[in-house]
């Protein structure tokens, strides 16, 4: 960051997306700082500070629950919105991710704007399957959360663009869901795993699942057999079994490393039975 | 604080000048393009400010931020700017401390002292949001705190007689 | 002398610095400005082993703010150590300020000056090396083996038993009494290890040094052994000691990582080249890989046991990982059994085999608890092991081997710390009431009862420990203090012991005000600055209380005698009739002057002179605090997570002199043992390259991390300490692995041996036990 030269605080949208298009001042947009802080490389020409952005409101719509991208952890995690959607499995994310400090500032957006095994909203959201707002001068997209990336979206949040909303589906709602993040400590960045389950579950039938992958790779991942499994079946130890084998099969599938493959396979398992069990 | 213009900064001779409210003061720091505000208090002589460990892991560089307790060490300076900034030095004086910093004093909860400005700055703004705080909710609101000599139990005790204090200084008012 | 209503002594009194602290003083090294000062940057070795073939700063030198750039060619070829030790530190000299070869990952190349920390930072990238690189050694158990690289090649080392085979130190002990084992029932050889760990005290170590007036070095240092760096940068740059004074300031915790001579000797180094004051800090990852480290530990333990309990023989052979260079290596290896042996009665033999080997990784050095920490996780797991072969409850059993008051252990006098320790029995002991206390608190029995019969994957257990440590070093640690009296009845109290933030500055002004009657708030305490402070040895071996504080009620009673002397003046009474009370000398029959009186006297009226007395103190024994640990853990069978859902320590430190600050100890070793037992170790990639060396990814627990914990102090009467007192710093840290080991196997059966206790070994533990 040594050769910054400007520093901008867009007070509106477009102004902050006018100042990402001016290619010849090497823009980057900062909203918290937590993870690209201390990243801003030396090619770095312009801030764009994102903070005076009136793009932190919560509220529930006909459409489903949006968070603007810039809602941080601490605020997700205290909202009444959040915590009354989906048995507020949000706040419980939220209330994992490092320490409060690190809440009180980290956004939602930054959370998913880039890669990183231990952000702690990607598999989450793509559990719920949430959609993402990106906006850039002259036009905007909503895709999947996993189009951030896969290389649907041909354009970088925070250089040429920036994410402005998070929207869940009216329908994840009502789900049952749970979040575990298995690691060492309370405050530690990294797990061993990092599982986002969430079923949608109608007289006493586990109509559809999806579970979300996260700390095994930079990019979250769906377990599809896993969901393939649950679906259908009535919630109970015997479908929470049937469920764990399948998982084995969507983590034998992901390349990751090979260290402490097999007791990463048997927390899984252990915490997959555990949420279908406790469907009942 | 948000402002609602939009605002740009030039550096001059490789230095931003940015104007901020630092303890409840005008203030304008001359500040370079890498710093951090952590990096710009020390400079300035806000030295109750500490490093630890730069990475936003420990909290002993935590400051009111526009109304929040942030990490100093994760706010390029230059983003500081227009910002209401409040450390250490602007809770209290040995002269005229604030019932926070005797709570950790009577505790026993000042060991080497490293992380208590950190800790002060975080415990007085749980203690204004909620006043009478479980040891759960002191425990999490601290959990962005570090400190390996204490074992903490006297620092959440210290935020306990804290909240006692703050109340009867409410109800003498 | 029997226990008495103490004024001062054993009052809650509120820590001396504590308001300042709190309000955000400017009281740590970093805290000060100096004008024109230059910021120190070091290079860092890339390589595990290598030798600089070629060191060329030419372009180093060339960027603009760079007032120099040192190399192993431009500061002199000393080899000593950098342990902060008494002289002749018991360590080997195999460290210079610089060398032409490196030996771990993140060991010293070069130094640059320059007047902004970018400029410094730009330098370093500039130096140029050619690195001839060397085979590297990374497994201890293979250091002394054929074939393995030889890390101290260089001729001019001292004090290295065996450098060919990369043995930095090493220590045999034994007592023969007929056949090994003859006499047990049952014999288990187990072994238990532990890894890298750091200190991670939340202040990096930081130095500044400049020249005064007269062109002498002065150096402003976080430092837990002011004394120790004034000689050791003395011989390092080949100065006078005469010409370096050394300030400590406040320090941001230590817990041994600042027992060392670690940066003082380059900084000066850049100072003396540039004529200007110059700062190295060092940032976080520099103090997790290039300052110390607990020294990892493998320990085969031997023992066998009678079916009536006793312990026959006892055979404890331990090998450290010293890192790249051996400070500390033969201390911290002799305190593994010289701190946890004599603890067990052992009917027959006992041996003890220590070695300390060289590798290619960071340097260990002094770490709370140092080596009684790796020896108690060893024997106290095995106390557990052996009481269940005889079928005796685990409590029971470890009462009836444990030391006890008048008994002594032919260790104590065998192993010391370096050298021959000193003859002793047990002065003082709180063990068992430790052990009782600790019972209840945690509802022992009651919980032991509910968890006889438990169903389902999640289990619940109890473990508990014994422990012992030391109080200094006896007939090596040495401190004094000097006490001068003011107008008002005030002191001053200056004292050569180093405050790391414990209170040392507060207890001993406690210890003092006892003494000459006062309030703590009329002594003005004055620690370690080597000019203007007597001799200390420095805050180490838990020695501040025992021994410094010995000193101050030395020097006290001196100055008492005379303030006796001059109030017998004035009182026109005899000195045996006269006491110090409240801030006065009192007689007998209730006549009394106020000590500004007896000051203006002396200092003004009559036979003028200041009132000031010093005192030397050091012990001739090292009496033991003792302490009990337990934990009730929740394991989770299907995953391995443990869960600590309570703890609690009990330990005797004789009279605490402050027990808040006792407490205070004891909590933050405690938990910092937690810390070892569940979560930390340092990683290395196969080529030595630390992997987790941040906060970020070495987790120290936080206050979410922290389970139901409380310290009960014990009181007990040390007659060699002052007002009875014994240490307390250290043994805390000890208790953790031990106790948290033996509940796991209490809840499932599975024995863990390695620390820390991640899920994953948990998991795999509690599957092969069930296999």
């Amino acid at each position: 960051m040594n050769d910054l030269k400007k520093c901008v605080f867009p007070a509106d949208l477009n102004s902050a997306l006018a100042a990402l298009s001016d290619r010849k001042s090497s823009p980057f947009a900062l909203a918290g700082g937590t993870l690209s802080g201390k990243n801003i490389g030396p090619e770095t020409g312009s801030l764009v500070d994102l903070k005076r952005l009136p793009l932190s409101a919560i509220k529930a719509t006909a459409s489903g629950l949006s968070i603007g991208a810039l809602a941080t952890f601490d605020e997700i995690e205290n909202s009444k919105a959040v915590k009354s959607w989906a048995g507020g499995v949000l706040c419980a994310a939220a209330a994992k991710c490092s320490s409060q400090l690190v809440r009180n500032m980290a956004t939602i957006g930054g959370n998913i704007a880039r890669p990183n095994a231990f952000n702690v909203f990607p598999p989450l959201l793509l559990a719920l399957d949430a959609k993402v707002k990106v906006a850039w001068k002259g036009g905007s997209r909503t895709l999947p959360l996993a189009g951030l990336y896969d290389g649907t979206l041909k354009r970088t949040p925070g250089r040429d663009c920036l994410i402005t909303e998070v929207i869940l589906p009216a329908s994840s709602k009502g789900l049952k869901c749970a979040f575990e993040k298995f690691a060492r400590t309370e405050s530690s960045w990294e797990s061993y795993i990092t599982l986002a389950m969430c079923a949608e579950v109608k007289k006493g039938v586990i109509k559809s699942a999806r579970i979300g992958i996260g700390a095994l790779s930079a990019v979250p991942a769906l377990a599809p057999k896993a969901a393939a499994a649950l679906a259908g079946g009535s919630p109970g130890e015997a479908a929470g079994k049937t469920a764990a084998a399948a998982l084995a099969g969507d983590l034998a599938g992901m390349r990751i490393s090979p260290k402490s493959m097999e007791f990463k396979k048997e927390v899984a398992a252990a915490l997959l039975r555990r949420f279908v069990a406790s469907l009942a | 604080m948000k402002k609602n213009k939009t605002e740009s900064l030039a550096a001059e001779k490789g230095l931003f000048v940015i104007s901020l409210t630092l303890n409840g003061r005008p203030a304008e720091f001359r500040v370079k393009p890498g710093d951090f505000l952590l990096d710009a208090l020390r400079a300035h002589g806000w030295k109750g400010t500490k490093k630890g460990c730069d990475t936003g892991d420990c909290g002993s560089c935590a400051v009111m931020f526009n109304g929040k307790p942030r990490l100093a060490c994760m706010i390029p300076a230059v983003t500081a700017h227009g910002a209401v900034v409040g450390t250490i030095e602007g809770v209290g004086t040995v002269d005229k401390p604030h019932p926070v910093q005797e709570a950790f004093v009577e505790a026993g909860a000042v060991q080497c002292g490293f992380c208590i400005p950190g800790m002060v700055i975080t415990s007085k703004h749980l203690l204004e949001n909620v006043p009478d705080p479980s040891e759960a909710q002191i425990k999490k609101a601290l959990d962005g705190n570090l400190c390996r000599c204490t074992g903490y139990v006297k620092q959440i005790e210290a935020v306990k007689i804290a909240s006692k204090k703050l109340r009867t200084k409410r109800a003498a008012k | 002398m029997e226990k008495k209503d103490f004024k001062v002594v054993n009052q809650r009194v509120d820590k001396q610095d504590a308001l300042g602290l709190a309000c955000g003083h400017p009281v740590f090294a970093d805290d000060m400005d100096f004008a024109g000062m230059l910021y120190g940057r070091l290079l860092w070795s890339p390589h595990a082993h290598a030798r600089i073939k070629k060191i060329d700063v030419s372009a180093a030198m060339k960027v603009p703010g760079v007032k120099a750039v040192l190399t192993w060619k431009d500061v002199p070829r000393v080899l000593r150590t950098t342990a902060g030790q008494g002289y002749p530190e018991p360590s080997p000299y195999d460290t210079c300020t610089l060398d032409n070869k490196v030996r771990f990952v993140g060991d010293r190349v070069a130094a640059v000056a320059a007047e902004t920390p970018e400029a410094a930072q730009e330098a370093l990238g500039l130096i140029k090396v050619d690195y001839e690189v060397l085979p590297a050694l990374f497994d201890p158990l293979l250091a002394d083996k054929p074939g393995a690289p030889v890390i101290h090649d260089e001729p001019d080392a001292k004090n290295i038993p065996d450098a060919k085979k990369n043995i930095a130190a090493k220590f045999e002990f034994e007592v023969k009494n007929g056949e090994w084992f003859k006499d047990a029932d049952f014999v288990f050889e187990k072994t238990y290890s532990m890894p890298y760990l750091q200190h991670c005290a939340i202040e990096n170590h930081t130095v500044i040094t400049s020249l005064d007036h007269h062109g002498r070095l002065v150096i402003r240092t976080s430092t837990q052994v002011p004394f120790h760096v004034r000689r050791i940068v003395a011989q390092a740059l080949q100065i006078p000691v005469k010409k370096i004074r050394v300030i400590k300031p406040r320090i941001g915790g230590g817990f041994g990582s600042k027992q060392e001579v670690l940066l003082e000797d380059i900084c000066s180094a850049l100072t003396l080249k540039t004529g200007k004051p110059v700062r190295i800090e060092y940032n976080r990852k520099e103090t997790f890989v290039s300052s110390r480290t607990r020294h990892p530990a493998v320990v085969r333990l031997k023992t066998g046991v009678k079916k009536d309990g006793t312990i026959t023989d006892a055979e404890m052979d331990i090998t450290l990982n010293t890192g790249a260079y051996g400070s500390h290596a033969l201390t911290v290896m002799m305190c593994s059994g010289s701190h946890t042996i004599p603890m067990y009665k052992v009917a027959n033999n006992i041996k003890f085999i220590g070695k300390s080997v060289y590798t290619n990784l960071p340097v260990a050095g002094a770490y709370r608890g140092y080596g009684a920490t790796q020896g108690f996780f060893a024997w106290e797991s095995q106390m557990d092991i052996m009481a269940d072969a005889v079928g005796m409850d685990r409590i029971e059993f470890r009462k009836r081997n444990y030391i006890r008051l008048g008994e002594g252990s032919p260790v104590f006098k065998a192993m010391g710390e370096g050298r021959e320790g000193v003859e002793q029995v047990i002065t003082s002991t709180g063990l068992y009431e430790c052990i009782e206390e600790g019972m209840k608190a945690i509802k022992w029995k009651e919980k032991k009862e509910k968890y006889r019969h438990q169903t389902g994957p999640v289990r619940r257990g109890l473990g508990m420990c014994g422990l012992m440590q030391g109080s200094g070093i006896p007939e090596v640690d040495m401190g004094c203090a000097t006490i001068k009296m003011n107008e008002d009845g005030s002191f001053n109290l200056l004292m050569g012991a180093a405050d790391l933030g414990t209170g040392s500055d507060t207890i001993l002004s406690q210890i003092a005000a006892e003494v000459l009657g006062v309030k703590v708030t009329d002594i003005i305490a004055h620690s370690s600055d080597t000019d203007i402070t007597p001799f200390d040895v420095g805050a180490y071996a838990s020695s501040t209380t025992f021994i410094s504080g010995g000193a101050v009620k030395k020097a006290a009673e001196r100055v008492r005698e005379m303030i006796i002397e001059v109030g017998a003046k004035i009182l026109e009474k005899k000195k045996e009739d006269l006491r110090l009370e409240g801030g006065k000398v009192v007689a007998r029959d209730g006549a009394s002057c106020s000590l500004s009186e007896v000051a203006n006297t002396s200092l003004y009226y009559y036979n003028q002179h200041q009132i000031t007395a010093s005192a030397s103190h050091f012990g001739h024994t090292s009496p033991p605090p003792f302490a009990a640990h337990f934990a009730e853990v929740e394991v989770d069978t299907e995953t391995g997570k443990v869960r600590i859902l309570d703890y609690v320590s009990c330990v005797d430190c004789g009279t605490a002199i402050n027990p808040t600050l006792a407490e205070g100890q004891n909590d933050g070793a405690t938990l910092n043992g937690i810390g070892h037992t569940l979560s930390e170790e340092m990683e290395f990639s196969s080529a030595g390259t630390p992997l987790n060396a941040s906060f970020r990814r070495y987790k120290i627990p936080s206050t979410e991390d922290l389970p139901p914990m409380k310290t009960i102090i014990i009181p007990t009467f040390e007659p060699n300490g002052p007002f009875g007192a014994k240490s307390v710093s250290e043994i805390g840290i000890n208790g953790p692995l031990p106790a948290v080991a033996n509940a796991i196997a209490d809840a499932t059966g599975a024995r863990l041996y390695d620390g820390p206790f991640t899920p994953d070994k948990v998991l795999r533990a509690v599957k092969n036990r069930a296999s």
